[in-house]
């Protein structure tokens, strides 16, 4: 199994999807690791953050260019590896090859986007099916996004997750509570973790996302005490330098993919803590055309012509 | 010079492709909800489906040109109700605004619509034979070989917008245009394609001959400068797309600048962002909402932040 896994790693590099009957036995083995994880999976620094990915393969490897490959450097991946990108299933499939490879190396914790509803809108369930002519690996996929925890803390001191806070939560201890391995569901703490956004409001207000909540800097700071912690590293928002921090430094937003949907032209960063919790953004931008393969039929970015 | 001859045109499929493109947004966004067009599908075969934004942002620049158009049509015919009130739209592609409003605008009302022959052809064709488009048309006949339609009301004249003065406009007069009567001129995603003097030169000709009303209703893209904006010359130039017309009038001041300074009394331009927030209903808001699935807040904001909406009126 070592040197298949490593052979289908080697594929996947090369942005080559594996057969189905071996995704099955991948996201097989995925779920017997990731249900031993916590809901608020500890994780060791030194570590590097990365934010959203969403299918784009060749910037995933622009990633691993500037952050090193794993499992040299220690991953956390804040979710949202699938849709909107040509690569959604090579994407993850790499992802989740590393993660049985190297369990305590790459840590994944789930996106909205990791979600049956969402992927049927925003791209992942056509990819699969065009790929491979049925919506198996896709409902493989499926199930592993249910196994994915919801968060991460860095010695006790960096909360990680995709979204945000939710007011049915104050401590991380509730979270830990959560039964997580089922489909995102519409409201609660656990659609709250996976959807909200921290802005400039009092408290908490309507996201328009239609899902999930605003939280202010009130939230943040009474959460940051509580849980005696230092900052609260999230993802989930396109920010076009990469990253962006908030409320006296408490909040950052974490954006992994460059140009993203390739249209917004903004660049991509990965925070990197070294062992003290010392911070260094890296900034990136997508890969040169050149270094892409030659997606078949690849459609334009939509504009309003 | 023959007024249905063609002229070699391989350098302007692109812009005719956009034609395609529109119409395939707007079947999208009619089948996902968001707006009724019952003429919408008669322009596309199988309407693909678009991600949620752009069915939104297709729905908010239709339901934002309707209000004006509807407006300006209204007030003129109320100020003069025996003058057709008469609306040009340049470029009109496969646009459905005329046999969406045939029923509803106050009658008498002159409509002409312009664009390249490869596309007046086509559509002449496709409305003709199509029993829903077909009943707007009574006893329509065709001119230049079929690139031209006619009805009383309805006017599809095929044409090149930058010899507006030389080859356009003789047309329009020859079906009983007269450029002093209250006029709306729309141009969506039109002037931008071309190169600034001539599209200054149909605005310099429309002021000229103004009479005591004129109207102008501009929706095109903004601030190419940006990041996003780089990005999205860069995409449109992967396509063959170039907009030549952006570089000369780039962003909100612009766009209100060259009506402001031949002297149209109001000037109104707002980017597609404000014109969601300001213009579309609350209760619109919370209906389409409900519609689909929407995660793409951020790259809304920057992608209608990217396109403008401009109404001006010229008043003698």
């Amino acid at each position: 199994m070592g040197s298949d896994l490593d052979r289908q790693i080697e594929q996947l590099r090369h942005c080559e999807i594996l057969k189905e009957s071996e995704v099955r036995e991948l996201c097989h083995k995925a779920r017997e690791i990731l249900v031993e994880e916590s809901n608020v999976q500890r994780v060791d620094a030194p570590v590097t953050i990365c934010g959203d990915i969403h299918g784009q393969f060749y910037d995933l490897m622009e990633l691993f260019k500037v952050g090193g490959p794993c499992p040299d450097t220690n991953y956390l991946l804040m979710g949202d590896f699938v849709d909107r990108g040509f690569y959604s299933v090579e994407t993850f499939l790499l992802l989740l090859a590393l993660k049985v490879r190297y369990p305590d190396r790459i840590t994944l914790i789930r996106g909205n986007h990791e979600s049956r509803q969402i992927t049927q809108v925003y791209g992942f369930y056509d990819e699969c099916l065009r790929k491979y002519g049925s919506v198996n690996v896709w409902r493989y996929c499926c199930e592993v996004f249910d196994y994915l925890s919801l968060s991460a803390i860095i010695d006790d001191r960096i909360f990680c997750v995709h979204g945000g806070l939710s007011p049915t939560i104050n401590t991380l201890d509730q979270i830990r509570t959560i039964d997580r391995k089922l489909e995102v569901p519409h409201d609660g703490a656990m659609c709250d973790l996976l959807w909200s956004d921290p802005d400039d409001v009092q408290g908490w207000a309507v996201s328009p996302r239609g899902a999930g909540f605003l939280f202010g800097a009130d939230i943040v700071e009474a959460f940051v005490h509580t849980n005696h912690i230092e900052l609260i590293a999230r993802a989930h928002q396109l920010v076009m330098d990469g990253y962006k921090l908030m409320f006296k430094n408490q909040v950052v937003t974490v954006w992994s993919a460059p140009n993203y949907c390739y249209r917004c032209g903004n660049v991509a960063a990965i925070l990197e803590l070294d062992e003290h919790l010392n911070r260094n953004y890296r900034i990136f931008d997508a890969a040169p055309q050149g270094s892409r393969g030659l997606p078949t039929k690849k459609p334009a970015p939509d504009y309003f012509l | 010079m023959d007024p249905c001859h063609t002229v070699p045109l391989s350098q302007d499929e692109a812009v005719q492709g956009t034609n395609d493109d529109a119409a395939i947004s707007r079947a999208s966004a009619v089948t996902a909800g968001y707006m009724e067009d019952p003429y919408a599908k008669v322009f596309v075969k199988r309407p693909p489906r678009k991600p949620p934004l752009i069915n939104r942002g297709t729905y908010t620049r239709t339901l934002v040109l309707d209000q004006l158009m509807d407006a300006f049509v209204a007030r003129f015919h109320a100020e003069a109700p025996a003058t057709p009130v008469q609306i040009v739209s340049l470029g009109a592609g496969s646009d459905t605004r005329f046999f969406r409003r045939a029923a509803t605008w106050p009658q008498p009302f002159l409509y002409y619509e312009i664009d390249f022959p490869q596309i007046t052809g086509r559509k002449g064709q496709t409305v003709a034979r199509n029993r829903a488009t077909a009943a707007h048309l009574p006893d329509y006949h065709v001119e230049c070989g079929g690139l031209d339609l006619h009805t009383e009301t309805y006017h599809l004249v095929s044409g090149d917008l930058r010899q507006w003065a030389a080859e356009i406009v003789p047309k329009l007069v020859a079906h009983g245009f007269d450029p002093a009567r209250p006029t709306v001129y729309l141009s969506e995603c039109v002037l931008v394609y071309m190169d600034a003097a001539d599209a200054n030169a149909i605005l310099d000709w429309v002021t000229a001959n103004a009479g005591t009303r004129a109207a102008f209703v501009v929706y095109e893209q903004i601030r190419p400068h940006d990041a996003f904006g780089q990005q999205m010359l860069a995409n449109l130039q992967q396509r063959h797309l170039a907009l030549p017309g952006l570089l000369g009038c780039d962003d909100l001041a612009a766009q209100q600048a060259r009506f402001a300074e031949r002297g149209w009394a109001t000037v109104e331009a707002l980017d597609m962002r404000q014109a969601w927030e300001r213009l579309v209903p609350a209760e619109e808001k919370a209906r389409v909402a409900k519609l689909e699935i929407f995660d793409e807040v951020e790259e809304w904001h920057l992608l209608m932040e990217h396109y403008a909406i401009v109404h001006a009126e010229y008043q003698r």
